[in-house]
């Protein structure tokens, strides 16, 4: 890892909102949405500070994510990320009024299948389509599968899963 | 370093050490931070009430945050055992809710030898309890053994 890497800020895109509730309004509904569709997403640098932030907030400290030492001499010859820090790049990348962000929507299940793990400084891009929706026992869900590459349009992961929507 | 992993030398129900998690509001609201999902319903407990969210109007954990847990039991062995995570999926079929006890557990259940040993991989069920043994979440993970 370079110098310029260890003090990269983390930079959200402008749209990133904490406050789910400001979007609810033009949250569509699980009827307006057509499988097929896909979403525009925010490309995502990853920094040092979110990947230790992502560590400390799933309590996993392993010395891969937070040593350099310990890393460097590991079968990934150097730092890398938990394999779900693609969460926050998700929610990073996603616009606030999607259905990922919809206030109430509870998570069914996610499957995530691995590429090349991330580091810091990975460029990342997600591609995300509406795959399936269903109802099941009366719940609403979607499913989505989100194609995740880094800057070498290396696959880091093909996340597959969805919410059960309250609208 | 801790002693490489050797796949010939894997057992089937082979049980990696059960890892507990006490389960705060401050704990997940620490992981909304971390993660970027601020939906309310895992950090606002007023809006959990007002909704009477899944039956008890409390604020539940990420189904995410489990599955990082899921994942974390089975890169503590692999990790340092020289392997790669390939695979993690879990359904989350009970809430996980302020002040639960969490015990993740892992068993390997699965061996996959390839005429390459770097693509030789094992399966394990990866599960979660909580509090007297109710299960929250069921998945697996998939893990290179290249030893």
């Amino acid at each position: 890892m370079t110098a310029d890497q260890q003090v990269l800020k983390e930079k959200l895109p402008d749209w990133f909102e904490k406050d789910f509730f400001l979007h609810d309004p033009q949250q569509r509904t699980w009827d307006e949405l057509e499988v097929g569709e896909s979403y525009d997403t925010a490309p995502f640098v990853v920094t040092r500070e979110r990947i230790e932030k992502y560590a400390a907030g799933t309590e996993d400290n392993n010395p891969f994510y937070l040593d350099e030492a310990a890393a460097l001499n590991s079968q990934f010859k150097g730092m890398i990320a938990p394999p779900t820090i693609i969460v926050p790049i998700v929610f990073a990348a996603i616009r606030p009024d999607s259905w990922v962000k919809m206030p109430g929507a509870v998570n069914p299940g996610q499957k995530l299948e691995f590429g090349v793990p991330v580091r810091v400084g990975d460029l990342i891009q997600c591609k995300i389509v509406l795959i399936d929706k269903m109802i099941k026992r009366g719940k609403k869900y979607t499913v989505a599968r989100m194609h995740i590459t880094n800057q070498n349009d290396e696959m880091v992961c093909i996340w597959t899963g969805g919410l059960v929507l309250p609208k | 370093m801790a002693d490489k992993i050797s796949f010939d030398e894997i057992n089937l129900g082979f049980e990696l050490p059960m890892q507990s998690k006490s389960i705060t509001q401050e704990k997940i609201t620490k992981n909304a931070e971390a993660s970027l999902d601020y939906n309310p319903i895992h950090i606002d407990p007023e809006y959990a009430k007002k909704i009477n969210l899944l039956g008890k109007g409390t604020t539940i954990a990420h189904g995410m945050m489990t599955l990082s847990f899921m994942g974390k039991i089975v890169t503590d062995w692999v990790y340092p055992g020289g392997g790669f995570m390939k695979s993690l999926e879990g359904k989350f079929f009970h809430p996980v809710r302020p002040n639960d006890e969490l015990k993740v557990y892992a068993k390997i259940i699965e061996k996959h030898p390839r005429p390459k040993k770097e693509e030789n991989f094992l399966v394990l069920d990866v599960w979660c309890e909580i509090n007297d043994g109710i299960k929250v979440s069921a998945g697996t993970a998939a893990v290179i053994i290249p030893n």
